[in-house]
């Protein structure tokens, strides 16, 4: 981690240098910022370095949500249905992604002070009724965009909260880490969307790592498909089995990665194995996993991971999160480590 | 003529598949795959490797045209789905969803 380049810099975590520059006295901050601009020139980039800047010199952000009414068609945004402060409507889909982006955005800014997707308070746009009978929801890299399914199989896609926590996360991965959409780097982007979405659920339920049913997509697929949810983080591979949708391909271990074309290399595939890594580190801290798992891996992809990252890159960024954060003997740092572990996968010899 | 259709990504990461050959369609349906194949200009599009779009959660489609011996793949991401080409991917979808293929 350490390098003559910043030999100053490099004793302050990043995250410790932001709340310096946010909170510290005129000469502090100015201090934190140089040693901030020293770390994100290392580091190649300058996309956080903005996010910072704006959260040093903006107030606290306030929610700001939009939902458009696409009627079926498939033209962004659509027809603006309901504004930040406006009363419920009579489409549940709207007052869901309405609802759900509110949710999101609560958690990641009350527990990890983070103003909205960019960090600089950039609106929170989402659109529903996406397309004919369409089964999907997607970030578009503007903005979140729900389908109503098919009704045969697929649910409306807003009506798993942890879907909207999922799509609005991949916009914040965008702003941090940027991870190509590609192999490892994408199946840690949806992998980083599953944990936050699953922690919006989480805690909205105020549920307990160790009482949560860890299953993404819950409530997506239709009573009779045979199905608990879309992906399960607890055990991988397990979500489904259906005549019509077949057999959950997830791996829940890196021997059993899978190699393919489809899917971008297998992103929603192999996120699998850091989902379960997640599992068993947040059920080994215990508690809450949105408070210590949860900002852990925040930190992580704020701060150590980047476009290109994989998964042993995970491993290094949220061990050495959890080292410096709660120390090396810390039950943290012993879960991360352990959990990492249960699925094969241990930090790389040599850090970058 | 065989054309096989695979759809993978998309937030649920579900795999479809079809495929449909003339010879085993109903007079009428063989005609209507031609007919579609030709409309689609499927053939003369690339083979795809087109940089992805910023994004996440899009599905991604593959699709193989088999006919006079040739045979031609295209991988395209939906969002770069040409217009001309939806009709014979919304059959093939259709198909899929049934759990035939």
């Amino acid at each position: 981690m350490c390098h003559e380049r910043a030999p100053l810099h490099c004793f302050v975590p990043p995250y410790l240098l932001r709340e310096i520059a946010r909170r510290g006295t005129p000469d502090q901050q100015a201090w934190a910022w140089r040693a901030l601009e020293v770390s994100e020139q290392f580091r190649g980039e300058r996309r956080a370095l903005g996010a910072i800047a704006a959260a040093v010199t903006t107030p606290a952000g306030a929610k700001r949500r939009s939902v458009y009414d696409a009627a079926g068609g498939t033209s962004l945004p659509g027809k603006l249905v309901r504004s930040e402060g406006e009363g419920r409507t009579k489409d549940v889909a709207v007052d869901e992604a309405y609802d759900g982006a509110g949710a999101t955005w609560d958690l990641f800014s009350e527990v990890y002070g983070r103003n909205s997707i960019d960090g600089r308070g950039m609106r929170l746009d989402s659109t529903v009724h996406f397309g004919q009978s369409y089964d999907n929801a997607f970030w578009n890299g503007r903005q979140m965009v729900y389908g109503d399914g098919d009704g045969r199989i697929f649910h409306r896609f807003t009506r798993a909260i942890d879907v909207i926590g999922h799509e609005l996360a991949h916009g914040v991965s965008q702003f941090e880490a940027g991870f190509a959409y590609e192999g490892e780097s994408g199946a840690l982007s949806e992998h980083l969307s599953d944990v936050f979405g699953i922690l919006v659920r989480q805690r909205k339920r105020r549920e307990k790592a160790q009482d949560s049913d860890w299953i993404v997509g819950k409530g997506l697929l239709m009573p009779k498909v045979k199905a608990a949810g879309i992906r399960s983080m607890k055990a991988p591979g397990t979500a489904y089995d259906d005549p019509v949708l077949g057999k959950d391909p997830q791996p829940a271990h890196m021997r059993d990665y899978v190699e393919t074309w489809d899917d971008n290399g297998g992103v929603h595939i192999n996120s699998g194995i850091p989902n379960r890594a997640f599992y068993e580190a947040a059920t080994r801290i215990g508690g809450y996993a949105w408070e210590r798992a949860g900002k852990i891996w925040y930190e992580a992809l704020c701060d150590r991971l980047r476009g290109d990252s994989g998964f042993r890159d995970a491993v290094s960024a949220t061990l050495s999160v959890a080292l410096e954060r709660y120390g090396p003997t810390s039950a943290e740092a012993v879960a991360v480590r352990d959990g990492w572990a249960a699925v094969g996968l241990k930090p790389a010899t040599r850090g970058r | 003529m065989k054309v096989r259709l695979v759809r993978s990504g998309g937030f649920a990461g579900v795999r479809f598949k079809a495929e449909l050959d003339s010879v085993r369609l109903p007079e009428e349906g063989a005609q209507r795959l031609a007919r579609l194949v030709k409309d689609s200009g499927v053939l003369a599009l690339p083979a795809g490797g087109a940089a992805r779009p910023a994004g996440a959660d899009r599905f991604a489609y593959r699709l193989t045209v088999e006919t006079e011996g040739r045979e031609h793949t295209v991988e395209i991401g939906e969002q770069e789905v040409p217009p001309a080409l939806e009709p014979l991917i919304a059959w093939m979808m259709s198909e899929a969803r049934e759990g035939t293929a």
